[in-house]
């Protein structure tokens, strides 16, 4: 399965919120959405879900308009909440319901999952007697429960304990491995980096960055040297500006242009004497800092 | 439909689930059954004992001459009262009003002149008027005697029977203003009470993003219909429950309270009438609760629903006024009324009033119930649109230009 979002527009007012937003993804593959707060991820989210339509643009699955009836959505909400003074079972057998699900089969999908994240002793208890933690769980079998084919997952990790997280993260392959199209939204990068292999990076309501996260390193220029030597004063009166200090204490060398990283790194070794020296890969961190960096903070949804 | 038939019975188990509502409901009813009960408990429980004490005892104090003439006039006067004469004088009266021995004394210095001692002048005590009218008549039969008339032509005098009936063409209002009133009261507070409920329950599920989940899993005009049916549902449950629970023990009271003309003028609500004021009430209802759903998804949180809904408030305060005065003053038909049972903000109350109390042409009443039923359409729909907005807005409750501005924009 396919899914594609084709130029869609979107503005509040005269507010452009969106702008040509392209993004495509395909099913036993996670895919990350990237973006600083305001830059137009919920308003995608909420514009691929059906909840506000779009001014302009097209959703497609498999090349024809996607139709909610037949195509089901699974939604874990970064703001996350049900209802605190119900039963747990019955709220989410309720929002499975709600998807369209039978109350026999809700009651068995829910138990399913409940057994699976290791919940179904708080079946029938009230919601807010749970942990934060086990609160999480229980928000995320709303979004799984009803068998969705896109899983849409905002800021799935926040808040869960490292044996926590590690469940979520089984769940979440067995869920990419069953074909399912996995939507990523999060600002942890590491999460996003060890999932998805296909990103991209809104800012300001456009894509400024989508491909293959390998791909993306590959193709990023070969431009700076990280280098690690006792000497560092005699390398920085060598280079001035051009180099500056890392956070790990090695010295990050730009380069004018990638053409002369070999000549540049020949003579690096000729005149020091070098403990490391490697042309410097940006990690998705490095990559998003530069790509959704130097805007203005500014809350769209 | 599915969708709108799964939160119906969602939000409807939240109502009949919730111990409130359960304990509200019984006391209700508990309350219901004691009052209309309570005259066939208290005859069971009266003892003679009770009876005799319960009268009030009356001393009257006058010229030796009149004593018996106005004992046996104020003894027929006051059947309930122990009526005797105090031959003492004014003070030896006094002194048993004050040790509590008496509850009235009636001194006279003529026929024609007299004051009324009490402990404690209750606002309901009506024996200066009865006393009043017992020495006028006594003062005219004195008159008529000494003016040559015989006993016999006196009382044929002052006895004359009159024959006068009355027969009202449309509406006996008397009879009528009790069960409208009881109407109007009873929507305005379920409006009150249900409306403030959706608003509550749209605010809190937002405040506890809940929200977030539903409007992602379902249509926003299932969500709204499927809330304020499930709210009105349970508030008719309610009524239902109240007037089935008034109606059984009156019937089974019957007899200890036929004497009372305002309990049988409530109990005697012809069919027709029952079924306007019902589909007026029901419409009524929902046109509110579309209203206060809206103005539930504008609020962020739960304490401002309160400033949110005024005025919604004032809307339903302003039509209950104008109905209080048509009501009261008997101009169900006046200027204001015909306007206001048009308006679909009061034509379920008005309308009620006027077609309790007066006779509204058919034409009138089809009018009205349109308006209405397409305006409580128009704002289930309306409704949900906002609410739609409202739900995924949170911060400072946006301006109403700024929610048609969305609305447009989607």
């Amino acid at each position: 399965m396919k899914l594609e979002l084709k130029n869609i527009n979107k503005s509040f007012g005269t507010k452009q919120v969106l702008s040509s937003i392209s993004l495509e993804t395909v099913g036993s593959k996670a895919f990350g959405l990237l973006g600083r707060n305001g830059a137009g991820k919920t308003t995608t989210i909420r514009i691929l879900m059906n909840v506000i339509p779009a001014n302009a643009g097209e959703i497609l699955i498999d090349g024809a308009p996607i139709d909610y009836r037949e195509i089901k959505l699974g939604y874990l909400p970064e703001e996350r909440g049900l209802y605190p003074k119900k039963v747990v079972l019955e709220q989410l057998v309720y929002f499975s319901m709600l998807h369209g699900m039978s109350r026999k089969d809700a009651v068995r999908e829910v138990d399913r999952w409940l057994e699976r994240l290791g919940m179904s002793e708080y079946r029938n208890k009230r919601l807010d007697t749970l942990s934060k933690g086990n609160q999480q769980k229980i928000q995320l079998v709303t979004a799984l429960a009803h068998d969705p084919d896109i899983v849409i997952l905002d800021e799935p990790f926040s808040g869960l304990d490292p044996v926590n997280a590690q469940l979520l993260k089984d769940v979440v392959r067995e869920e990419i491995a069953r074909g399912k199209i996995v939507l990523f939204s999060s600002h942890q990068m590491s999460y996003i980096e060890e999932f998805c292999n296909r990103i991209a990076i809104l800012n300001q309501g456009k894509v400024v960055l989508q491909g293959e996260l390998d791909e993306i390193k590959r193709d990023y220029p070969r431009d700076r040297l990280v280098v690690r030597c006792e000497d560092k004063a005699a390398l920085r009166e060598a280079f001035g500006s051009a180099c500056s200090e890392m956070e790990n204490g090695a010295l990050l060398l730009r380069l004018k242009n990638a053409g002369e990283k070999d000549a540049v790194m020949r003579e690096l070794t000729a005149r020091f004497s070098l403990d490391e020296l490697r042309v410097f890969e940006p990690s998705l961190n490095d990559i998003f800092v530069e790509y959704a960096g130097d805007t203005t903070e500014e809350e769209t949804a | 439909m599915k969708q709108f038939r799964t939160i119906f019975h969602f939000e409807l188990g939240n109502y009949f689930k919730s111990k409130v509502f359960i304990g509200i409901t019984l006391v209700a009813m508990l309350a219901i059954a004691g009052l209309l009960s309570y005259p066939r408990i208290a005859e069971a429980l009266r003892t003679e004992d009770d009876a005799e004490t319960k009268s009030s005892r009356m001393l009257l104090v006058a010229a030796e001459d009149e004593r018996e003439m106005l004992l046996s006039a104020f003894q027929a006067g006051f059947e309930n009262c122990d009526v005797s004469l105090c031959e003492e004088g004014i003070d030896a009266a006094r002194e048993q009003l004050l040790r509590a021995e008496a509850d009235s004394v009636l001194e006279f210095e003529s026929l024609q002149s007299v004051t009324y001692y009490v402990d404690n002048l209750s606002m309901t005590d009506m024996t200066p008027q009865t006393a009043y009218e017992i020495l006028r008549q006594l003062n005219q039969v004195q008159a008529m005697l000494r003016g040559g008339m015989t006993p016999e032509q006196v009382d044929e005098a002052m006895n004359t029977e009159i024959s006068f009936r009355t027969e009202a063409l449309g509406k006996d209002q008397g009879m009528s203003f009790l069960y409208t009133y009881l109407m109007i009261m009873l929507l305005y507070m379920t409006i009150m009470l249900y409306g403030v409920m959706v608003c509550n329950s749209v605010a809190s599920e937002k405040s506890s993003r809940a929200m977030e989940l539903l409007v992602t899993s379902a249509k926003p005009t299932a969500m709204m219909f499927g809330k304020v049916l499930a709210a009105g549902f349970s508030g008719l449950v309610q009524i239902v429950l109240f007037f089935g629970t008034a109606i059984l023990f009156y019937n089974i009271n019957r007899g200890y309270l036929d004497e009372s003309g305002v309990l049988t003028a409530l109990f005697d609500i012809p069919g027709s009438m029952l079924a306007y004021m019902l589909v007026f009430y029901i419409l009524g209802f929902l046109f509110y609760a579309f209203l206060y759903g809206a103005v539930g998804s504008m609020a962020t949180r739960l304490e401002d629903t309160g400033t949110s809904s005024m005025p919604l408030q004032f809307l339903m305060m302003f039509s209950m006024f104008v109905n209080i005065y048509g009501t009261t003053s008997g101009k169900v038909d006046g200027a204001l009324m015909r306007v206001c049972s048009y308006l679909p903000f009061s034509s379920s109350m008005a309308m009620i009033a006027r077609i309790g109390m007066s006779s509204v042409p058919v034409w009138e009443i089809a009018l009205s119930l349109a308006i209405l039923l397409l305006c409580t359409l128009g704002t289930g729909i309306v409704g949900a649109k906002i609410y739609r907005v409202g739900v995924l807005l949170y911060g400072t409750p946006p301006k109403p230009s700024a929610i048609i501005k969305a609305l447009r924009h989607g």
